[in-house]
């Protein structure tokens, strides 16, 4: 028997011994990691990582307001996103003007986000036809961005969304 | 895969896949299959639980930070367990002398409450796996850290010597030989009478 041999069976010998003597797992409470980890996976979100498969049928524009709005929100902060969706009325009829992904910096803080995003993604739905086009596209959109949000294991769900819009359209009506 | 994970390689391809998308549920299963043994790893290397508990979820999160970047070439566990390599010698690295000076006394009895919460033997027994628990800590803290580390790694990571001898850039003789010192002299010192 080689030498190189011989070491590798005493090796495998005391590796048997070392295994009866050293437990191979130990006890841990994994609920905290699976917390950390979630806020590090919507800082990932956050930075333009968004889960291929969040936005199911949207279409590339929608995709590209998606990841706009986790940019800008990153450049704001690293809290939570919160997609309002706006309606705005201009002159005597009801038209929908422009979607905006609104990057609300901490929004229980009552802080706003910075007024460059805003722009942002306005332009990106500029491009959309003042028609039922872009109502359908919104709606998938707010479809996407609830399931991100169950995703990440809620505090903003479809209530939020439904009773922040009225809030949203008294702040925007300004500045949209 | 191997280790705690009741999936086949096929459902954990799926799972790595799946991850590698950020998806949440993903990462769940991931810190089910692995965090025992990384905590293990932690906690043998450098004795003190509450740091083990930090240090592996350090390694998650960084794994969420680099799982895009993370190619099928090689192994998940091993590129898993070369992460907490890596954490334990910048530990290392900045305070050499605390590391594994010894497991401290609460760990340990924290850490045989845990193991011996699921067994069913008396007194008696727990006694004596208390005593063994403390002295193979102390026994590996009396190892030098390289020789630790190998015996670590294969018994927690699942590693094999090529893995390791990669990953510490360490021709492949020369892992072999820290293996077979360290668990020869581990043996020796548990084995002699105290």
């Amino acid at each position: 028997m080689s030498e190189g041999q011989r070491q590798r069976d005493e090796i495998a010998c005391d590796e048997e011994w070392f295994a009866g003597v050293c437990e191979r797992s130990a006890e841990i409470d994994t609920a905290r990691i699976k917390r950390t980890l979630r806020i590090a996976l919507e800082e990932r979100w956050l930075a333009g990582h968004v889960p291929c498969d969040v936005p199911v049928g949207l279409s590339a524009r929608t995709r590209q307001a998606v990841r706009e709005a986790l940019l800008a929100a990153q450049g704001g902060d690293q809290g939570r996103i919160r997609v309002i969706r706006l309606r705005s009325w201009i002159g005597g009829g009801l038209a929908v003007a422009a979607a905006i992904c609104f990057a609300v910096v901490g929004p229980w803080k009552g802080s706003t986000p910075p007024v460059e995003s805003e722009l942002s993604f306005a332009r990106v739905f500029e491009e959309f036809q003042v028609d039922g086009e872009l109502d359908q596209e919104l709606n998938r959109l707010r479809d996407a961005f609830l399931e991100l949000d169950q995703s990440v294991a809620g505090g903003w769900g479809e209530d939020f969304w439904e009773e922040k819009v009225e809030d949203a359209l008294d702040q925007s009506e300004g500045g949209v | 895969m191997s280790g705690q994970h009741s999936a086949t390689e096929q459902d954990w391809a799926e799972v790595i896949r799946k991850a590698t998308r950020l998806e949440a549920e993903a990462f769940d299963e991931i810190v089910d299959a692995y965090s025992g043994r990384l905590f293990g790893f932690f906690q043998r290397m450098l004795g003190g639980r509450e740091e083990a508990e930090d240090l592996v979820q350090e390694v998650f999160v960084r794994i969420v930070k680099g799982i895009a970047d993370y190619r099928e070439e090689g192994r998940f566990e091993a590129w898993l367990f070369r992460i907490a390599g890596n954490l334990v010698r910048d530990r290392l690295r900045r305070e050499p002398k605390e590391a594994a000076t010894g497991i401290a006394e609460q760990d340990c009895a924290q850490d045989l409450e845990l193991r011996t919460g699921r067994q069913t033997g008396g007194a008696g027994e727990s006694l004596e796996l208390q005593e063994n628990v403390d002295r193979m800590q102390k026994c590996l803290a009396k190892l030098p850290s390289m020789e630790r580390e190998v015996i670590l790694m294969r018994h927690y990571g699942e590693l094999s010597f090529a893995e390791i001898a990669e990953y510490t850039e360490a021709p492949l003789g020369t892992v072999l030989a820290r293996a077979h010192r360290g668990l020869a002299k581990l043996r020796q010192w548990m084995e002699s009478p105290t």
